[in-house]
């Protein structure tokens, strides 16, 4: 009981988790339970999103894991004094996934695949908000299938790397700053393409209490040759603006990340993780248009690098059934004066529980539920002089099986 | 177990209350020092909701008076009731055939490219009777700041006749009568507009067409002024932009005459008499080419014997008219454009000096008066250089697409307007230290695409 009033106090003095800038971290939901640490334990399947030096650690022969989220978001823009103006985003739930399995060879080579959804943002603002030539709404995904080889070199240590296929898709609308029929006209954007990258991590049991990670993403930028652009504009500018294919390039960031995991005792087991993102490489969003009447689109973004600083614990009551707490504090990458309502990234407080049930030997649920509250923010977009407080929160809850024998 | 349980519970239900929605700070309007109680505006066709060459309800519902009386309803006012056009069309005040006045303009395609077409109005809008104690805005379309004092100004300006409360009356003395405890005074130009439109044809005086003389101008402003807040009012005035930040003046090149060398040829060999005389003057000769040259103007200066006329420079501008009457008969049979279409250097001289006169009394009573000042010509001077990015778009004076202007060149879209109104707005809160909330500019119209 006394630890448990511990946990509660950690979760009322902060708030909770899911990640900056398009970044969405809900790969394992034991994790997310736990502040979505990971990279210094050694959690399985899983492990090959979270480190995939830790897999060579699994348990069993085989390991199936997966689950689902619905990030429940809430955008919430004032216009900057003076104005009475508010506006509220209307976002689809958004269903970040994970599927995780994995084989040891032998005692010492495991191999695994991942399909995870690690980038996404799916922001619906509205046809008619007063941003409505920033964004009216965008729907961001990034899908990784990564092939993953893990070997442990010996008790303690053990290495692994993978391979990341990444399907990466956009959609997004906007209006343009011309009028006819009573209406504004508008360009959809979209696209789909692959692109790749690795990841790689060590894991080491440094005493049979205290274990130790350290993983790496690589960016992966996906680079968009032939998307679409379909204009709806009046018929007497139809000739300028034809439906065109446009080239264009978004960076899913690289991601270092420094984990540790303590056993306090049988029951209790804390994580603390350390990850560094590699937000600097998104400094422009930039359409380049075929069709040569179609100006070319500039938009600076200049993203910082960030730090996100995350604490959990896991708890177990029995053999069965365990409590998950966590919390974080991730630093947004967007700097004064391009803060965009397609992003409105804040620093953010993320507050998890997580509760976990050994249905048999063979079968285990996890479900977890976070919390993430954003600061509220007054800033803007300097380039298109769209300014205002941004008020961002997102109940995001999740659950998952996995699978061992 | 079974206690723990409940304090998860607990949690859980705390965090999903908590979250529906983020707690916001809301923004509350205050009327500072000021009194919104009653709201008017009085001044000339941006008041009145002029737009698009002419009166109609949209504009009316758009002009930047409309978006401030809304705006002033968050800080204590509650109504802006206007002189409404009744009829479902509009007037103007060009006569396109005996009788028949254009109503708003629209974009059309002509000859393969975009250009502004008069409608036809509803001349019958000038005889509506919109008269009403309740009436807040006293805008008369055509207006100079010396009208607004004349008595009977309703029989001369059938915009005025539509509201005014008896034939003698006169706008500023119905204004008054509406006990205002807040007005805006605005003559965006008449006073040197209706010169500059009229292509300079007219002097310093009383006419039509004329400059106001300065001691008229600041003795009206002063009586206006005087009267509104003698019953402790306060209020606001904007001054006069300069004519060379208005699309009306700027679009025409003074070198699109575009013509072929046969034209160029038979142009040259026209003129050589006049060169000859010009060079003897010590005046410029007139040259073409083919392809763009600089039009022929009319130009009093010049002597008589040489025709009054000369080439156009960059120091002359020639008027949005001008543009289809060079594509008139008359101009196929003498290319050059007439006096009514051309401000030359000297007339554009005598416009800003007027305009800097009329500008130094603005100031001087704003002062004196203690009242609000909205730099309009600063505000127009931006549109017309930099241009002003608001909200996601970039606005600017350039015709037909920088998003101000409406389709007469002069007067503004609803969008325009509403940047207008942020203006006054910007100007009542910083003298008042009040905060009443800006228009979403995004709100309102721009020109119409066909």
């Amino acid at each position: 009981m006394k630890r448990m009033g511990l946990l509660c106090g950690l979760l009322m003095v902060s708030f909770q988790l899911f990640a900056e800038g398009y970044q969405v971290n809900l790969q394992g939901n034991r994790q997310t339970g736990m502040g979505h640490t990971g990279a210094g334990l050694m959690l399985g399947a899983s492990s090959m999103h979270f480190n995939p030096g830790a897999l060579s650690f699994m348990d069993k022969k085989y390991e199936f894991s997966l689950g689902v989220s619905g990030v429940i978001s809430n955008n919430t823009f004032q216009k900057q004094a003076p104005s009475v103006y508010e506006a509220k985003s209307d976002n689809p739930v958004g269903t970040p996934f994970y599927f995780y399995g994995a084989t040891k060879l032998n005692d010492k080579l495991a191999v695994g695949l991942s399909v995870t959804s690690p980038y996404g943002n799916t922001l619906k603002w509205g046809d008619d908000w007063d941003g409505k030539y920033l964004i009216q709404d965008i729907s961001l995904r990034a899908i990784f299938i990564q092939p993953t080889l893990s070997y442990k070199i010996n008790d303690k240590l053990g290495f692994g790397i993978g391979l990341m296929a990444v399907n990466g898709n956009v959609d997004l609308n906007k209006a343009l700053p011309v009028q006819y029929s009573g209406q504004d006209a508008t360009v959809n954007i979209s696209g789909n393409t692959w692109a790749f990258g690795f990841n790689a991590g060590v894991s080491y049991q440094a005493t049979e209490k205290l274990s130790l990670g350290l993983s790496y993403r690589s960016e992966v930028m996906v680079e968009l040759d032939e998307g679409d652009a379909d204009f709806s504009v009046p018929a007497s500018l139809a000739g300028l603006y034809p439906d065109t294919k446009f080239k264009s390039e978004l960076p899913m960031p690289a991601n270092i990340t420094f984990g540790v995991g303590y056993m306090v005792n049988d029951k209790l087991l804390l994580a603390a993780d350390l990850q560094y993102v590699g937000w600097s490489s998104y400094e422009s969003l930039n359409f380049d248009f075929e069709a040569e009447s179609v100006p070319d689109s500039y938009n600076a973004r200049d993203f910082e690098n960030t730090m996100i600083y995350r604490l959990g614990a896991e708890y177990s009551l029995n053999d069965k059934a365990q409590f998950r707490a966590g919390i974080y504090y991730d630093s947004t990458p967007i700097p004064e004066d391009r803060l965009t309502p397609e992003t409105p990234g804040t620093n953010k407080i993320g507050m998890s529980l997580g509760f976990g049930y050994k249905i048999s030997d063979k079968l285990s649920l996890d479900a977890s539920l976070l919390y993430i509250h954003g600061e509220k923010r007054e800033d803007g977009y300097e380039p298109t002089d769209f300014y205002g407080t941004y008020y961002t929160n997102a109940v995001i809850p999740g659950i998952g099986l996995n699978y061992s024998f | 177990m079974k206690r723990y349980i409940y304090k998860y519970a607990f949690l859980l239900g705390v965090i999903a209350l908590w979250s529906c929605e983020p707690n916001t700070d809301d923004f509350s309007p205050s009327k500072g020092s000021a009194d919104f109680s009653k709201f008017i505006a009085i001044g000339d066709s941006y008041t009145a909701g002029y737009t698009d060459g002419a009166l109609g309800r949209r504009g009316q519902e758009e002009g930047f008076s409309a978006i401030l009386g809304k705006q002033l309803m968050h800080v204590g006012s509650d109504s802006y009731n206007q002189p409404w056009v009744q009829s479902e069309s509009s007037v103007g005040s060009t006569q396109l055939q005996p009788g028949v006045y254009n109503g708003y303009y629209e974009l059309s395609i002509v000859d393969g490219s975009l250009s502004p077409v008069p409608t036809i109005g509803d001349a019958a809008i000038y005889a509506e009777d919109a008269i009403s104690v309740d009436n807040q805005n006293f805008g008369v379309p055509g207006a100079k700041i010396t009208h607004l004092v004349t008595a009977g100004y309703s029989q001369l300006n059938p915009f005025f006749g539509r509201f005014a409360s008896s034939d003698m009356t006169h706008v500023l003395g119905d204004a008054a009568n509406a006990n205002p405890t807040f007005f805006s005074c605005w003559l965006a130009g008449n006073d040197v507009l209706a010169y500059a439109l009229a292509g300079g044809v007219g002097s310093i005086g009383n006419g039509v067409t004329d400059i106001t003389d300065v001691a008229d101008y600041e003795s009206a402003m002063g009586a206006v002024l005087n009267v509104l807040t003698s019953k402790g009012a306060k209020g606001v005035i904007g001054n006069i932009p300069d004519v060379s930040s208005i699309p009306f003046f700027t679009t025409v090149p003074y070198n699109a005459f575009v013509i072929d060398a046969a034209t160029a040829a038979a142009l040259n060999q026209n003129y050589e008499a006049y060169n000859a005389g010009a060079e003897a003057m010590g005046l410029p000769k007139m040259e073409f080419v083919e392809g763009a040259n600089a039009f022929i103007i009319h130009d009093a200066s010049i002597p008589a014997q040489l025709g009054s006329r000369r080439q156009a420079t960059a120091n002359d501008r020639l008027l949005l008219t001008a543009k289809s009457y060079a594509g008139s008969d008359d101009f196929k049979a003498d290319p050059i454009i007439i006096d009514n279409y051309v401000l030359t250097a000297d007339e554009l001289t005598m416009i800003s000096t007027a305009t800097d006169a009329f500008n130094a009394i603005n100031k001087t009573m704003a002062e004196g008066f203690d009242l609000a000042f909205f730099d309009a010509n600063a505000l127009m001077a931006q549109l017309n250089t930099t241009g002003l990015v608001i909200d996601g778009n970039h606005y600017k004076s350039t015709f037909v697409s920088g998003g101000v202007f409406s389709l007469d060149g002069i007067h503004t879209t609803g969008r325009g307007s509403a940047i207008i109104a942020n203006a006054f707005i910007d100007a009542i809160n910083a003298k008042y230290d009040a905060a009443i909330p800006r228009a979403n500019i995004n709100d309102y119209d721009m020109v119409e695409f066909p």
